[in-house]
């Protein structure tokens, strides 16, 4: 196995009682490299989480991986608040840090870094669910991991948690760490991972690079018009239906669907013909990506 | 590199100081034990039998009552609970070998459930020398006493973690437990008994009575504890001479009945889908 590969996961099967979960698992993940599980609920992202950290074993494939699992090398965050509430944070982290069998000089700094700290000395019961969520990220910044796996890291989190931990995780992986995470959306999550695993009922449904993924998925941007009153939609429509692949026309709303070679045309053509109040062009996106393998593929 | 087991142990014995759950079982000890022990100085006194054997034989019935189901309640949840909130996931992924867990689990239940029951009887001993009751016999018997509690408790707590590494939910272990403490210390006897006393009873020769005994650690505890001060107290006379097995063996029969659920509650875990 080459030196830079991390994980490499060939022909995975998993089932729990005669229920088979994951169907033939293809992953390689290599050092330093990001990746988001991204599916709906079902899909086997945990269980797949579950296989990455040793807590489970396949029923069949191959694991050619570096020795990480049960090791400091790895750090896992679970998706549910898995703390002792009768014990304080500084208490946990000092449980945590002698079953890692790290010191615990690190144990302020990561407080302060995940910005817990001045609750330390509270009893993690009256800790809020956003509290309790960084606190399992600070247990699991604890041994200065080279992995870390997150489960669904986001759930619940309010705005200025979220921002916290993508600040966070950015810069571990500007760091050279691995992330993996798992998510119900890619939103949010492109500046941390460059990598996207999409999972469908048990089975990686797709896969790459993100923007590899967008560009192979032959994607639509979009362009969102709000006519004049004296424009009309079906002239515009008429003057560029050979450039667009779509168009969806809702009142003085219209919106186009286009491949991103046409946008400098299309563009030109509208400004010529009709009458515009507003516009808005987005390129196709992660979230189209997500939208086209959960809803069409 | 600390040991997990270790770590694991002192944190868990830190929680049962913590919750008052070590005082709660140590004063229960303490109270029923010395109630047993006054009460079996005044009411036995004058009818023939032994002081001595009344008060070892009343604290073992003590024991065979209450160290099953403060074992069985202190154990029940400490695998089921952590996999129900989540933290069992968490752990595993930490660098602890499964059955270091369940090792950690244990060994600090059995430990907290000791301290209570030294500290429990043992301030009997304490308080019955302030008043020059204290007799070398006595002192001997309790410890002989506490010594066989302790590795009743051990039996129970290990049982309570194979329930708890068993079930999945919280509420189902309790139920498990109970029916675990009715069948060891009430059921067994009784169903024996009524085997020997019906017209079936000759099937059941004294030898095979006597390893059918090695089943229940119950039995084990009361002919071990109970010794030679059952002698004078007519069915566990009876009992002594059916039982053919030295105390060594029935000991060893006990730590085998502490190692074996364990073994078997590792095994679980191990293949236990979290």
């Amino acid at each position: 196995m080459p030196k830079n590969i991390l994980i490499n996961y060939k022909n995975i099967n998993f089932s729990y009682k005669d229920v088979q979960i994951l169907f033939d698992i293809n992953i390689t993940i290599k050092k330093g490299e990001s990746v988001a599980i991204v599916g709906h609920n079902g899909a086997g992202k945990t269980t797949l989480i579950k296989l990455l950290i040793g807590v489970l074993e396949p029923n069949s494939g191959t694991i050619n991986s570096t020795h990480y699992i049960q090791t400091n090398k790895l750090s896992f965050m679970p998706e549910h608040s898995a703390l002792y509430g009768h014990l304080s944070g500084i208490e946990l982290m000092h449980y945590f840090a002698e079953l890692k069998g790290v010191g615990f000089k690190d144990i302020d700094k990561i407080l302060k870094l995940v910005k817990i700290d001045f609750a330390m000395y509270k009893k993690i019961s009256q800790y809020s669910k956003g509290m309790k969520q960084r606190l399992m990220l600070a247990q699991a910044l604890l041994s200065d991991p080279e992995i870390l796996i997150l489960d669904e890291p986001y759930s619940g989190l309010d705005p200025s948690s979220r921002r916290l931990f993508s600040y966070i995780l950015q810069d571990l992986s500007a760091k050279g760490k691995s992330i993996i995470l798992s998510s119900h959306t890619l939103e949010g999550l492109t500046d941390i991972v460059d990598n996207v695993i999409f999972m469908k009922k048990g089975r990686v449904a797709l896969s790459g690079k993100i923007k590899t993924v967008i560009d192979n998925l032959d994607l639509n941007d979009k362009i969102k018009l709000t006519l004049d009153k004296e424009s009309s939609a079906d002239k515009i429509i008429k003057s560029i239906q050979h450039l667009i692949t779509s168009h969806m026309l809702s009142h003085n709303k219209l919106t186009l669907f286009y491949k991103t070679t046409n946008n400098i045309e299309i563009l030109r053509t509208i400004v010529n013909i009709a009458s515009i109040q507003d516009i808005d062009i987005n390129k196709a996106n992660v979230n189209d990506a997500y939208y086209l393998i959960y809803d069409k593929l | 590199m600390s040991n997990p087991i270790l770590t694991i142990c002192v944190r868990e014995i830190k929680n049962t100081i913590n919750n008052h759950y070590l005082l709660g079982m140590t004063l229960l000890l303490a109270t029923l034990s010395l109630f047993l022990v006054l009460l079996s100085d005044t009411s036995f006194s004058g009818s023939g039998v032994n002081n001595l054997s009344m008060q070892i034989t009343s604290l073992s019935s003590l024991s065979i009552f209450f160290i099953p189901l403060m074992a069985l309640f202190l154990s029940y949840d400490s695998i089921v609970g952590e996999s129900e909130q989540g933290s069992l996931l968490l752990m595993l992924s930490y660098p602890i070998k499964r059955h270091q867990f369940i090792l950690g689990k244990f060994f600090a239940n059995w430990i907290s459930l000791s301290i209570a029951i030294v500290l429990g009887y043992c301030s009997i001993l304490l308080l019955l020398s302030f008043g020059s009751n204290l007799t070398i016999k006595f002192t001997y018997a309790s410890f002989g006493l506490i010594y066989t509690s302790i590795l009743l408790g051990g039996i129970f707590t290990a049982m309570a973690l194979l329930v708890s590494v068993v079930v999945v939910q919280r509420s189902t272990a309790i139920i498990y437990c109970i029916a675990i403490w009715l069948f060891f210390v009430i059921f067994f006897d009784m169903l024996l008994l009524i085997v020997l006393t019906s017209e079936y009873g000759y099937i059941i020769s004294a030898d095979m009575l006597s390893n059918i005994l090695l089943f229940n650690p119950i039995d084990m505890f009361r002919i071990i504890s109970v010794g030679d001060q059952g002698n004078n107290l007519l069915p566990l006379h009876s009992l002594s001479n059916v039982v053919v097995f030295s105390q060594f063996i029935l000991t060893l029969s006990m730590l085998i009945w502490i190692i074996a659920p364990l073994i078997y509650a590792i095994y679980l875990l191990r293949g236990k889908n979290l």
